[in-house]
């Protein structure tokens, strides 16, 4: 992290979160394509011939999700040093927040790489039936998408300060503040219902607030004045 | 959430700190004591999964539970930290480092409850193994999630420990509510390791232990802190 904070200039921060929290969507949509490519949700046979057939994929898929949690260390941290100077115990529960989320989403890649020991032939396995061993697979890539779940309780938690640092803020507009408060609610929501048996999916929906404030962070940047009397304010 | 920072009182703090830690204590009891006495038979896979079929919203209001009491804890640890701050910024932050550990582990082996439902959902993939298979994998996610909550307990415990010192030290809580705090520590470290050490152990002294997390919350609310030895801490350390 940068060490000469008197003089980096907010913009520059705007630019670096921005762009950081850019590389997330694709590494986001990679994930997805890797699982819609691979999984058939109902047949375990399919899918695991799929993952034998196309382990580097299946492989990257999990580096690539691997790599965007610890990019979204790096954007909240980036987004905390832009910020802190709007309320500074607020932009320390949404770091917090993110800190929670990250050991949950990479230690639940555990389960995708079950799927590789199941699937990789050793002599071990042979006292279970193929049936059996393609119907794990399909159980722990099940579990790999509920512990996505858990995780998301907090991609979507930290939403909400930084949401509610955006509107106080001053030096950005309020929309996508507003949109982001209210995509916290839209994951916390999914993660739960899913919990509770049921799929209320309002996930996607959220994603705009994000995207949003993404756009904005790198075309527009913020306002570096008002910015500057925030943190002389702070200070 | 605490917005307006410098004018917030140490009397609302306290008020906000013991509310959060109090909704707590009822999540817990029902997902960690009540879920569990109803549904699981000890070294009964086949009673224990069709238990959990007949009452799956029961089993299911346990495992949301167990994550909300997680998220209302990041709150009380962070309105706490404010509050007891003052005694000592280095014990405090230690505290937090403590029990903020313990929350990604308690909130991901959740997963083993929801494996267990995966298990017992009836899915057509699961027909290549037979019913006692079935069963008998999730009796072991059951097992494993329990084994997994020692291991979270373990830092359930070990923060009770500066939070105990920093209230006993206060001065502007009583100490004997430190001590309290300080023996609930133990009784959680004492049930995980007895656990992980002795096999089939049932050690579980932490009923009997944990007073102190509810006797502390109740003081919060009902008592406060005394506010001028509050600010007195505050102008010294400041």
């Amino acid at each position: 992290m940068t060490t000469r904070t008197a003089q980096v200039s907010p913009l520059i921060y705007a630019r670096v979160a921005g762009l950081l929290y850019l590389l997330v969507v694709p590494l986001g949509i990679f994930g997805l394509y890797v699982s819609s490519r691979l999984i058939v949700p109902a047949d375990a046979t399919t899918t695991a011939s799929n993952i034998t057939a196309s382990e580097s994929l299946f492989r990257l898929g999990v580096v690539s999700d691997l790599f965007a949690a610890l990019v979204m260390l790096s954007v909240v941290l980036v987004l905390y040093k832009l910020l802190e100077p709007v309320n500074k115990s607020m932009a320390l529960i949404m770091v917090i927040f993110v800190l929670i989320a990250v050991p949950i989403a990479i230690l639940n890649k555990l389960n995708q790489f079950a799927v590789l020991q199941i699937l990789n032939g050793a002599d071990y396995l042979s006292v279970f039936t193929t049936e059996q061993l393609h119907a794990l697979v399909l159980l722990f890539l099940r579990l790999n998408s509920r512990g996505s779940n858990i995780a998301f309780i907090f991609w979507g938690l930290w939403l909400f300060p930084l949401g509610y640092l955006v509107f106080k803020s001053g030096f950005l507009p309020k929309i996508p503040g507003i949109l982001l408060m209210i995509a916290c609610f839209g994951y916390v929501i999914n993660s739960f219902s899913i919990f509770l048996g049921s799929s209320v999916n309002v996930g996607m929906f959220a994603a705009v607030g994000e995207v949003l404030f993404i756009l904005w962070l790198l075309i527009k940047g913020v306002n570096a004045e008002q910015w500057e009397k925030r943190a002389a304010e702070s200070a | 959430m605490t917005i307006r920072t410098a004018e917030t009182s140490p009397l609302a703090r306290a008020r906000v700190a013991g509310c959060l830690y109090l909704m707590t204590v009822p999540l817990g009891i029902f997902s960690l004591m009540y879920v569990p006495s109803s549904l699981i038979v000890s070294g009964d896979a086949a009673a224990t999964a069709n238990n959990i079929m007949a009452s799956e919203a029961l089993f299911r209001l346990g495992i949301v539970s167990t994550l909300l009491g997680q998220v209302i804890g990041i709150l009380y640890i962070l309105v706490l930290y404010r509050l007891l701050k003052p005694v000592s910024k280095n014990i405090a932050v230690l505290m937090v480092v403590f029990s903020l550990l313990g929350i990604p582990m308690t909130m991901l082996n959740e997963l083993s409850q929801l494996g267990v439902l995966q298990l017992l959902s009836g899915a057509d993939y699961l027909t290549a193994f037979t019913t006692e298979q079935l069963q008998a994998l999730a009796y072991l996610l059951v097992r494993l999630h329990a084994n997994g909550i020692s291991i979270a307990a373990v830092f359930w415990g070990l923060w009770l420990f500066p939070l105990g010192y920093l209230v006993f030290k206060s001065g502007f809580l009583p100490a004997i509510l430190g001590v309290l705090l300080i023996i609930a520590g133990f009784g959680y470290l004492i049930d995980s390791f007895a656990l992980f050490l002795v096999p089939g152990s049932t050690v579980a002294i932490g009923l009997f232990t944990g007073w102190g997390e509810v006797i502390f919350p109740l003081w919060l609310v009902i008592k406060g802190v005394r506010v001028e030895q509050w600010k007195k801490r505050a102008a010294e350390s400041a």
